[in-house]
């Protein structure tokens, strides 16, 4: 146990002077989630990688509303060192989805990256690789399906029927 | 066509487009090499011809509904999946499962292993033209499979898991005629590990071929046999261990080559330590309740967690809002990272003929069907590609190399469709 | 062969060209049955059909022994092979796929999923069963389904071209550019559209299959 919170303890060093809150969640003693400002990710990335923390496991995104109601996109670089899991996070307000890439500094970010493009249609600064990786060649621009808005089947259904 | 292209292609610059007609998992994937004269010098990848929606679907149904659901992204290791979501599931419900029902997912996680590395071997074999190892070894997994369809009911999507526990349990009798099995398969697996030891054409085709050193693949994030291939101390069972090998420890293989034989070593190691494992967990597995009572609706929170699948780091994400269903489920398959080292990294400076065995050696589901390969000249005189005939490529573009005349082999010709 | 010839022969048409082609017809339908060569397509499945389907060319099962060869050109194929949901990215291809092969061509939808669209009926990504896009001769449930439920799939489906066969009729085009083909029961198209008769009645003989193939599967 004492060697898990060594771990948490290191990443949270390495973003201390970046991190704007830092939650230790109950249910998983093993994890620490480390907040940051949308611009700043980029630097806590890279304050973990310069450090050789662990290995990128994946960037999620989720669709969610503020404590004062407004919807915005949750942002999550989750990364795995031993036993730990240490995730930056972010919260992206729905109508300024913008966020820096980091596949300068780890490069095979770029597929989880061209993912958020397209599920949660996030603008990603400076990705590399902008063409689609999951949706059809024909799904229409600016439909992001994972979007609590997109109500699934019946739109794409249709929209496809009425194209053809 | 082939043969004109190990010709003329000296100094042309081309891009190969290859899929996405893929047999294979949730990942069907379709590559893009650029190459120069034989050597690749870029290569992209796009997902997506089996993309169906799955996260999202999981927020419109129940958590029972979902774990049935997860287990159908993948029909190969459809236990990892249903283990890795319920495992967060049980952990927002704050829910602690019964150690013999522990024990028992780690059997059949162990199991699934097997099958799955006797399937790969036997695909990966088939992508080098050595198809008589894929019969054997394809033979020798019905043997996993009757243990799965005797254990389980069903050969695929078997669906150990519920939620709060397992619902089956291991039976003296079962026991007792898996052992008798296992007893078997490990001479079998003796037998191939000799072959990608010892056979001269096997390792001409896999000895320093797709290298990558311990330092780019941390860097990348390669996970499971992939990684360890290379030296990675990376095993989710070790760091991180969840339902089972938590009680019984398992032992982590490695390998410092970091080339395409060390995949083979590795991935057939590791079958050798899931008999034992299976051998010694048998013996000593709990007494106890196979599970407990899941709520239906489980308290909001986050979970994150993964679990070592066949091919890797199996990742889930899971939000929970209160409700009867999740919030978020995200997934991270152990194939996409993989693909993403490889795509960036290992394709590039290799042959073109080599992409087969190296685009199997991550082992993507790779199913040995159809695909389709497009050749993308730059003036735009495409050239159109089956997977197959990539595949023959690189057989026939090797035994060139070695100096047999290929269009002498009556085989292959026989098996040429086109 | 002999004596398919031999009946031939004895039964000319009363003109030259159609003596001919009742030959060929007969040759090749006897070839057909004999040996029907298939190609696989994943049009989304999540591959427990497919690795199932796999098994078939493998020692235990070995379908090769009765004739059965799958390989990879749909132009050389006769029967279609399909697993998993149709997604919205690769219908088309499917499609593609299934107009490529030369006539006539049956089809063959696996599993679940390959019905009804399965688990994954009510994804964004996801059309429908394989029957919503081309037309299906036979269905083989299961999740997946057995190797020996789909060796009778195919058996039932070598059944009914032989059946179809003997009535001399050729199945019309079946190109669908946007086919939405309804499941109706086999005899009510087949009194209206003779030419159509196999390409839409994927209701009577798969009914029948899917009880046998179950019973089988448990």
């Amino acid at each position: 146990m004492t060697d898990i919170m060594n771990y948490l303890k290191e990443a949270e060093s390495y973003l201390s002077d970046i991190s704007e809150k830092v939650v230790y969640p109950e249910n998983q003693t093993n994890r620490i989630d480390v907040y940051v400002a949308p611009q700043d990710i980029k630097r806590a990335v890279k304050a973990l990688y310069d450090h050789h923390f662990g290995y990128l496991i994946t960037i999620s995104a989720y669709d969610t509303t503020s404590d004062d109601g407004k919807p915005q996109i949750g942002l999550v670089y989750h990364f795995g060192e031993g036993p730990t899991i240490c995730s930056i996070r972010t919260f992206l307000p729905h109508d300024h989805r913008i966020v820096d890439t980091i596949c300068d500094i780890i490069g095979s970010a770029t597929v989880y990256e061209r993912e958020c493009r397209e599920l949660f249609g996030i603008e990603i600064v400076g990705t590399p690789d902008k063409s689609k990786l999951l949706l059809p060649e024909d799904w229409p621009d600016g439909v992001y399906p994972m979007l609590k808005s997109f109500t699934g089947l019946t739109d794409a259904g249709k929209w496809q029927k009425e194209s053809k | 066509m082939t043969d004109n292209l190990i010709d003329s292609n000296k100094s042309q610059k081309y891009i190969v487009p290859i899929g996405p007609q893929h047999p294979a998992l949730k990942e069907p994937g379709h590559f893009e090499f650029t190459v120069e004269g034989e050597i690749v010098v870029d290569a992209s990848i796009r997902l997506g011809y089996v993309h169906r929606g799955v996260e999202k679907a999981a927020e419109s149904r129940t958590w029972t509904q979902v774990l049935y659901l997860v287990e159908r992204v993948c029909g190969i290791c459809s236990h990892a999946h249903g283990t890795a979501f319920i495992q967060n599931a049980e952990a927002l419900a704050g829910i602690e499962i019964p150690p013999r029902a522990k024990v028992i997912r780690a059997i059949a996680g162990e199991i699934e292993r097997l099958h799955s590395h006797l399937l790969w071997l036997g695909v990966a074999a088939h992508e080098g033209g050595f198809d008589a190892m894929f019969m054997y070894s394809w033979r020798d997994r019905e043997i996993v499979m009757d243990i799965l369809e005797n254990f389980f009911g069903n050969r695929v999507n078997y669906s150990v898991n519920i939620p709060g526990g397992v619902k089956e349990d291991i039976t003296p009798e079962f026991a007792e005629q898996l052992r008798i099995k296992l007893d078997f398969l490990e001479k079998r697996l003796k037998h191939y590990l000799d072959v990608v030891n010892d056979d001269v054409t096997f390792r001409a085709r896999t000895v320093n071929i797709g290298t990558l050193g311990k330092e780019e693949m941390t860097r990348l994030g390669a996970t499971g046999p992939t990684a360890r291939s290379a030296g990675i101390t990376r095993d989710i069972r070790v760091d991180r261990p969840y339902s089972g090998f938590d009680i019984y420890p398992i032992n982590m293989i490695l390998d410092d080559h970091g080339d395409l034989n060390a995949r083979f070593v590795v991935r057939l190691k590791e079958c050798f330590e899931s008999i034992r494992y299976i051998r010694d967990v048998l013996e000593k597995i709990p007494e106890g309740e196979l599970s407990v009572k899941f709520p239906r609706k489980i308290p909001a929170g986050e979970s994150m967690s993964s679990v070592e699948a066949p091919r890797g780091e199996l990742f889930y994400f899971v939000r929970s809002n209160g409700t009867e269903n999740p919030d978020r489920v995200k997934v991270r398959t152990a194939s996409l990272c993989n693909w993403g080292t490889i795509v960036s990294a290992v394709a590039k400076g290799h042959k073109l003929a080599d992409m087969p065995m190296i685009l199997a050696g991550i082992d993507p589901c790779f199913s040995c069907n159809d695909r389709m390969v497009n050749i993308v000249g730059k003036e735009k005189n495409a050239q159109l590609w089956t997977w197959e005939q990539l595949r023959k490529y690189g057989i026939n573009y090797h035994a060139m190399q070695e100096g047999f005349n290929v269009s002498d082999c009556g085989i292959e010709q026989l098996r040429e469709e086109k | 062969m002999e004596e398919n010839i031999e009946e031939i022969t004895i039964n000319p048409e009363s003109s030259d060209k159609s003596i001919i082609d009742s030959v060929v017809d007969k040759i090749r339908s006897w070839s057909r049955i004999n040996s029907p060569w298939a190609i696989h397509y994943n049009s989304g499945s999540c591959n427990g059909c497919d690795i199932e389907l796999l098994t078939l060319v493998t020692p235990r099962y070995d379908v090769e022994r009765l004739g059965i060869k799958l390989q990879g050109s749909p132009r050389h194929a006769d029967v279609l092979i399909v697993t998993g949901a149709v997604t919205l990215q690769s219908k088309d291809r499917l499609i593609r796929i299934y107009n490529q092969m030369p006539e006539p061509k049956f089809v063959i939808a696996l599993g679940s999923c390959g019905i009804s669209g399965g688990v994954f009926h009510d994804c964004y990504c996801v059309e429908g069963g394989v029957a919503d896009v081309i037309p299906v001769d036979v269905f083989v449930p299961g999740c997946p389904p057995r190797p020996e439920a789909m060796i009778n799939g195919v058996a039932t489906l070598l059944a009914k071209i032989k059946a179809g066969n003997s009535k001399k009729e050729s199945r019309g085009p079946t190109i669908f550019a946007m086919p939405e083909i309804p499941v109706e029961p086999a005899e009510t198209t087949s009194a209206n559209e003779p030419s159509q008769k196999t390409s839409l009645e994927p209701s009577s003989v798969s009914e029948e299959n899917q009880n046998t193939s179950k019973g089988e599967n448990q």
